[in-house]
C-alpha cells in the first residue's frame, strides 16, 4: 500500500479539510438575516460579498426548501451547497410570469428579460415596447415555458412559479446552466406578503436596496388605507359577495385567504367569513343563495364585460340583490394591448391600490378624490 | 304469476323513484323543511324568498334532469350492450360522449387560444349546442363507417379509435388553453346536474322522449338480438334497421345528456347489470323500463349524496356515480356467470 494511502493519514487529511472549513464560516462566511415583515415563503441572509436565499414554501405545503446563493462581483464563493449560484452583475433573464414583470419594472430592469412564455400576456407598457421591439423572446404558450428555446436563451437566471407545469425542467435548466430560482409568491397569506417577493427579485437582481425602499411605499400606503376603514363598526359595514359560478358549484376565496383579508381592510363584511380555508371554496349554489341573495356588493365576478351577458350565462345569479341593483365589480378596468388583464400582473405588488379601490366602492367618502384603478362597475350593455 | 310479481316490482321501482326524487327536493346545503317545500309549491308563500328560489329554480330542475339523465343513460347503455352482446359496452363506447366532449372543448378552449371567443360567452345553450354538434359529428362517422361494416364487433372497435382519437385532440387544446377556460372544462367534464333553467329542462325532456321512441319499437327484436345476428334474422328481424334506430336512440339520449349535463360516469354501463340482476330476466319487455326507472332513482341518490345535505360544500357527480358505479362493475366482473346472457 502506498504510504499516502494509509488510513491514519487518510484521516488526518480529512479531519485538516474539516476543520479548515469550519474556521473559514466563523471568520469570513457570518450570515446575517435580514427580517422580512409579511413574507413566509422565503428568507434573506447577507453574508460578506454575497447573499444567500432560502425559499421555504416554493409550492403550498412543500417539504423541501431552496437554496440560493447570489455573489457579488469579485468576491469568493463560500462552501455549501446551492441550488443555484448566480454570479452578479446578471444581464440576461427570463420570467415565467406576469406578476414577475412589475418587479423588473420597478427596479429599472425591464431590458434584462430576454425571454417570456406567452408574451401577449403582458401589460406592462415598459415590457410591451421591448416586447414589439423584438428584444424578448416568446417562449411559447403551454403549461411551461419551453425548455429548449429557455435554455436557448442562455440567462443567468429563470425566475420559475410553481402554479405553472415549470416545476417540471427544475434540474433540466439547472444542469443546462440557466439557473432555475422558484418564487413563490401566490403561497403567502397576507396581501403584503407577496408584495415582499419584489426584495427576492431585488437580490437576484443586485439591487436590494431599491426593492426594499419599493416596498417601504407600498407597505406604507397601505396601512394608510386601512387606517381610514379600520374603526367602522359592524353595522355600517356593507355585506359582500364574492366568487362565480361553474355549473352549480360557486367559487369563493376561503375566509383565511388574502382576497377575504383584503375584502375586511376595505371595510367589508365578507359574506363567507366563516368559510375556513386559504384557497378557493368550493360551496353550493343553494347555500350561497340563501346566505348572499341580500348582499350589498358583489365583487371580483370573473371577467364578464357587461350585467346582460352575466346574466345571460348564468340565469341563477339574477336572484342576487346585488345583480338587480347593478353593485357588480370586477377587475377588468384595464386590459393591456394583446388581451392581458392588470389586475393579474400588478395586483400582487400593489396590494395598495386593490385596496383603496375596495374602500373606493365600498365607502366612497371615504377617499373623495381616488378614482378606481383596476376595478370596474358592469354596466347593463 | 311471473307477470304478476313483474307489475309488483315495476310499480314497487316507480314508487322508489318517486320517494328518490321527493328525497333529492327535500335535501341540500340549505334545511328547508318538507312541510314547507309543499306548502310553498301549492300556496307560492314561503319563508324566505331563497327558499323559493332554491327549489323552484334549482333543486326541482336538477331532480328532473337527474330522472331523465338517469333514464336516457341507462336505456341507450342497455341498447349498446345488447346490440353489441358486450356487457361492458355504454354510452361511451361508439365515441358519442367524447364528441359532445370535444364539440364542448371546442367552443371552451379553442376560443380562447384562437382568441374568437371569451370564456363569458359560454352560456348554456351555446354549450349544449357545440356538444350535440360533436356528438353529432361522431355519430355520423360512426354511421358512415356502419353503412360500409355490417359487423357489430368492427363497429364496437371503431367507436372506442374515434373515442381515443377525440380525447387527443381534447388534450392538445388543453395543453395550450388559458386557466380560466381550461377550469369551466374541467368542471364541465366532472358532470353537473344542477347547471340547467327550465328551458334547458324541457328541450332535453322533448330529446328523451324522442330518443325512447325506437327503443320501443324495438323491444322485441333486441331479445332475439341477444341470440346474436343470424338466429335474429331468422326470426325476422332486420339487424341493419335495428343497428340504425339503435344508433339514433342512442345518439338521441346519451349525446343530449352529454352536452346539457357533461359526461356523467357509469349509470350507462352499470345500471343495465343492476336491472338485469334484481329481475333475474333477459327479458327487454321487462329490462327497459326497470334499467330506466333504476337509473332514474340511482342518479337521484348519487345527487343527494353529492349535495352533502347540511355542509356548504358540493361534490361533482361524477366522483359519486364513480364511487356507486365502479365497485358494481367490479364485483360483476368477477362473477363467473356474468356473461351468460351474452
Amino acid at each position: 500500500m502506498h504510504k499516502l494511502l494509509k488510513p491514519p493519514f487518510i484521516f488526518g487529511l480529512i479531519f485538516s479539510i474539516l476543520s479548515c472549513s469550519q474556521q473559514h464560516d466563523k471568520k469570513e462566511f457570518t450570515l446575517e438575516k435580514i427580517e422580512l415583515k409579511y413574507a413566509k415563503g422565503f428568507q434573506l441572509f447577507k453574508g460578506n460579498g454575497f447573499w444567500e436565499i432560502e425559499v421555504s414554501q416554493p409550492w403550498t405545503g412543500a417539504e423541501k426548501s431552496f437554496r440560493y446563493l447570489i455573489l457579488e462581483k469579485g468576491e469568493e464563493k463560500p462552501t455549501g451547497d446551492f441550488d443555484a449560484e448566480i454570479q452578479l452583475p446578471v444581464s440576461k433573464i427570463v420570467v415565467t410570469s406576469t406578476t414577475h414583470i412589475p418587479h423588473l419594472d420597478m427596479l429599472n430592469s425591464s431590458d434584462k428579460l430576454i425571454g417570456f412564455p406567452d408574451t401577449d400576456l403582458i401589460s406592462s407598457k415598459k415590457t410591451r415596447a421591448l416586447v414589439d421591439a423584438g428584444k424578448v423572446m416568446d417562449l411559447g404558450s403551454g403549461p411551461s415555458a419551453n425548455p429548449e428555446m429557455t435554455i436557448d436563451t442562455d440567462a443567468e437566471w429563470v425566475m420559475i412559479s410553481t402554479l405553472g407545469d415549470d416545476i417540471r425542467y427544475l434540474d433540466l435548466l439547472k444542469n443546462a446552466g440557466v439557473n432555475p430560482v422558484i418564487n413563490g409568491e401566490y403561497v403567502e397569506q397576507h396581501p403584503l406578503g407577496r408584495a415582499e417577493w419584489i426584495k427576492f427579485t431585488g437580490v437576484l437582481l443586485g439591487n436590494f436596496e431599491k426593492a426594499s425602499e419599493i416596498f417601504e411605499e407600498v407597505e406604507n400606503d397601505y396601512f394608510e388605507a386601512v387606517n381610514l376603514t379600520e374603526n367602522i363598526p359592524d353595522d355600517k359595514r356593507p355585506s359582500v359577495l364574492s366568487g362565480v359560478m361553474y355549473q352549480d358549484i360557486w367559487y369563493a376565496p376561503g375566509a383565511d385567504s388574502w382576497g377575504a383579508k383584503i375584502l375586511q381592510n376595505a371595510g367589508g363584511n365578507y359574506i363567507f367569513n366563516d368559510q375556513k380555508g386559504s384557497g378557493s371554496l368550493q360551496l353550493n349554489y343553494e347555500f350561497v343563495l340563501d346566505r348572499a341573495i341580500d348582499s350589498e356588493v358583489w365583487i371580483g365576478s370573473s371577467d364578464f364585460p357587461s350585467i346582460k351577458q352575466m346574466g345571460e350565462m348564468e340565469p341563477r345569479y339574477i336572484a342576487f340583490k346585488a345583480f338587480k341593483n347593478g353593485n357588480i365589480y370586477s377587475y377588468t378596468q384595464k386590459k393591456g394591448p394583446t388581451g392581458g388583464l392588470e389586475y393579474f400582473e400588478l395586483g400582487y405588488m400593489r396590494p395598495d391600490l386593490i385596496l383603496k379601490d375596495l374602500i373606493k366602492i365600498l365607502h366612497p367618502d371615504l377617499i373623495p378624490g381616488y378614482e378606481l384603478y383596476f376595478y370596474q362597475q358592469l354596466d347593463e350593455k | 304469476m311471473k307477470n304478476n310479481k313483474t307489475t309488483l316490482f315495476l310499480v314497487g321501482g316507480a314508487i322508489l323513484l318517486i320517494i328518490a326524487f321527493l328525497l333529492n327536493v327535500s335535501l341540500g346545503s340549505v334545511y328547508i323543511s318538507i312541510p314547507e317545500i309543499i306548502q310553498g309549491i301549492f300556496t307560492g308563500e314561503w319563508a324566505k324568498t331563497s327558499h323559493s328560489q332554491i327549489i323552484l329554480n334549482y333543486r326541482l330542475p336538477k331532480a328532473l334532469v337527474a330522472i331523465l339523465a338517469g333514464f336516457g343513460l341507462s336505456l341507450s347503455g342497455l341498447q349498446m350492450q345488447t346490440f353489441f352482446r358486450n356487457p361492458l359496452a355504454g354510452p361511451f363506447v361508439l365515441g358519442i360522449s367524447s364528441g359532445a366532449g370535444l364539440g364542448v372543448a371546442i367552443l371552451m378552449l379553442a376560443g380562447t387560444i384562437f382568441g374568437f371567443a371569451n370564456s363569458s360567452d359560454f352560456n348554456a345553450w351555446a354549450i349544449a349546442l357545440a356538444g350535440t354538434l360533436g356528438a353529432s359529428l361522431v355519430l355520423l362517422a360512426v354511421i358512415f363507417v356502419a353503412w360500409r361494416i355490417k359487423d357489430s364487433m368492427t363497429l364496437l372497435i371503431v367507436g372506442l379509435m374515434f373515442g381515443s382519437g377525440v380525447s387527443a385532440i381534447i388534450s392538445v387544446l388543453s395543453y395550450y388553453s388559458n386557466a380560466e377556460s381550461l377550469k369551466l372544462f374541467t368542471v364541465w367534464s366532472m358532470g353537473s346536474l344542477g347547471g340547467l333553467g327550465w328551458s334547458q329542462v324541457w328541450v332535453l325532456c322533448i330529446i328523451i322522449l324522442l330518443g325512447i321512441i325506437p327503443v320501443i319499437a324495438l323491444v322485441k327484436s333486441y331479445n332475439a338480438m341477444l341470440l346474436g345476428e343470424s338466429y335474429a334474422k331468422s326470426m325476422g328481424v332486420n339487424p341493419t334497421r335495428v343497428r340504425w334506430l339503435m344508433i339514433i336512440s342512442t345518439g338521441l339520449l346519451a349525446g343530449s345528456i352529454t352536452a346539457f349535463c357533461g359526461p356523467v360516469a357509469f349509470i350507462g354501463i352499470a345500471v343495465p347489470h343492476l336491472a338485469r340482476m334484481v329481475w333475474k330476466t333477459a327479458d327487454h319487455r321487462i329490462l327497459f323500463p326497470a334499467a330506466g326507472i333504476f337509473g332514474g332513482i340511482l342518479l337521484l341518490l348519487c345527487d343527494s349524496i353529492s349535495q352533502l345535505p347540511g355542509s356548504a360544500q358540493t361534490l361533482p357527480i361524477n366522483a359519486v356515480t364513480s364511487l356507486i358505479g365502479a365497485p358494481i362493475v367490479i364485483s360483476l366482473v368477477l362473477k363467473k356467470n356474468f356473461s351468460k346472457e351474452f
